[in-house]
């Protein structure tokens, strides 16, 4: 089915084009907004990756890959989204506004803190790669290959983040009190 | 070995990433969906298109349209026997689909402007040029979609093949294992892009053909992929895939070096039939490149 779309997108049918979004546009936007913590900037990666991929499509050269193709440009997406936060704003997020989320019970509000500290302490990369892998439940070698890097490398950056993480979970028993950081 | 604690915090990691939008909202599907249907393409870009876009190519797209025009009010008065740009065939009556633009007719002098080094060349005679009013041809600038730049130009077909100039692109180390490590550009020589593809196991490369490309000394070779060479579809562009065959020319402009490198038709998924016309048609394309004008 996604194939067929893929095909007849590719041949510069917007409806088809369209029905992908509808297929795959909800994971882009959990997986960017999982990776940038900002639903702001998620929402612009979202969009700067799928039109790239609209304007790109011909590039393709192997359909089935489709959503692999598509979730690489929403990373890079999502780095440059994030490199342009660096430059324009410091603010933080808390506030998910019109949008179906999630919330586990199973994390304190301590925990909650450390770990988005942790997190945010990360460079992109090493956050999408801790993304694919505990969100999207990608093996190494399945991760190394949506984000067109060596298998090492993604090795290395995701025991990187989870040594920073576990970092972040374990500073939560010497710390008294942190004050929650919230937008303006 | 993993740990208890190691165990315990990946389950506090998976539900803190659990946590945030899962949804799309539908103000952002539908400015996605306004850009879509407002963005033409890449490879359906109308070949005046990439000249308007650059700084000083009004004057040189004026007249390349002009002899464009002027090249297809020749073939259209021509008999049916006549050779280059013969008449139209029936096809030629119907409106082509919307998936691309006709190349110029050959012997149109086009100009490409993103480059360090900015060139023209003439446009050869490829293969379904004479006898195809071709509805699938493009010419347009393509990028890297990983970089999302820019960073060469093509002429398309979907009959055919293409043909594609490169420079200023990162490239595999290896063309045969495109998800390998890669270097920053093409070689800086003619010499060293030989170097470059004789290192990449799984690539057969023919010994190098000296050209003279505007009084400068390019090379050409003829490269064929081996059957344990990558086949994801993975970048930078460009990257080859098992069992294809290509021809790699490599043109010094003075600072640089441009890739031109000759495609199959596997963009139509198709053999690779053509490909000895694209190639010759290319040597007369790559003798034709003139830069600096």
């Amino acid at each position: 089915m996604q194939r067929a779309l893929v095909l007849r997108a590719q041949q510069g049918d917007e409806q088809a084009f369209v029905a992908l979004v509808r297929e795959v546009g909800d994971t882009c936007m959990a997986i960017a907004y999982r990776i940038l913590r900002d639903v702001d900037l998620a929402e612009d990666a979202v969009q700067a990756s799928i039109v790239m991929a609209w304007r790109q499509l011909r590039a393709l050269r192997d359909p089935d890959r489709f959503e692999a193709w598509l979730y690489r440009l929403l990373v890079h997406a999502c780095y440059s989204e994030a490199k342009r936060a660096r430059r324009h704003r410091a603010e933080i997020i808390d506030a998910w506004p019109d949008q179906a989320v999630t919330r586990d019970d199973t994390l304190t509000v301590q925990n909650r803190d450390q770990l988005e500290r942790g997190f945010r302490k990360l460079s992109p990369d090493q956050r999408a790669i801790l993304v694919l892998h505990h969100y999207l439940g990608m093996t190494i070698s399945e991760v190394a290959d949506h984000l067109a890097i060596p298998e090492g490398t993604a090795k290395s950056r995701l025991h990187y983040a989870s040594s920073a993480m576990r970092a972040a979970l374990e500073a939560d028993a010497r710390v008294v009190e942190i004050p929650r950081e919230r937008s303006a | 070995m993993s740990t208890p604690f190691d165990r315990t915090s990946d389950r506090v990691v998976d539900a803190f990433l659990e946590e945030g939008p899962i949804r799309m909202s539908d103000r952002l599907f539908d400015a996605i969906v306004d850009d879509v249907y407002r963005t033409r393409q890449w490879g359906v870009t109308a070949p005046w298109r990439s000249f308007l876009m650059q700084r000083p190519a009004m004057t040189v797209a004026v007249v390349v349209v002009a002899i464009a025009l002027a090249g297809v009010g020749v073939s259209l008065n021509r008999p049916r026997d006549g050779g280059l740009g013969t008449q139209p065939s029936p096809v030629a009556a119907t409106p082509a689909p919307a998936i691309g633009v006709s190349l110029p007719p050959p012997g149109t002098i086009l100009r490409v402007d993103p480059f360090t080094e900015p060139f023209t060349f003439q446009m050869p005679l490829f293969p379904d040029q004479t006898t195809t009013p071709v509805s699938g041809n493009a010419i347009d600038e393509f990028g890297n979609p990983v970089s999302g730049s820019t960073t060469a130009y093509r002429l398309f077909s979907t009959v055919w093949g293409g043909v594609t100039f490169h420079d200023d692109v990162p490239l595999a180390a290896d063309m045969c294992r495109p998800s390998g490590s890669s270097i920053d550009d093409v070689p800086a020589t003619p010499a060293a892009v030989g170097g470059w593809l004789e290192s990449s196991v799984g690539l057969v490369v023919t010994a190098p053909v000296a050209m003279t490309v505007d009084g400068r000394e390019a090379i050409r070779w003829d490269v064929t992929t081996g059957a344990t060479c990558d086949t994801d579809a993975r970048r930078p562009v460009p990257w080859f895939a098992a069992g294809e065959r290509h021809r790699i020319y490599a043109i010094p402009t003075g600072t640089d070096t441009i890739l031109v490198i000759t495609w199959g038709t596997e963009w139509s998924n198709g053999s690779e039939e053509y490909l000895d016309q694209v190639n010759a048609a290319t040597d007369d394309l790559v003798r034709s490149m003139r830069f600096g004008t």
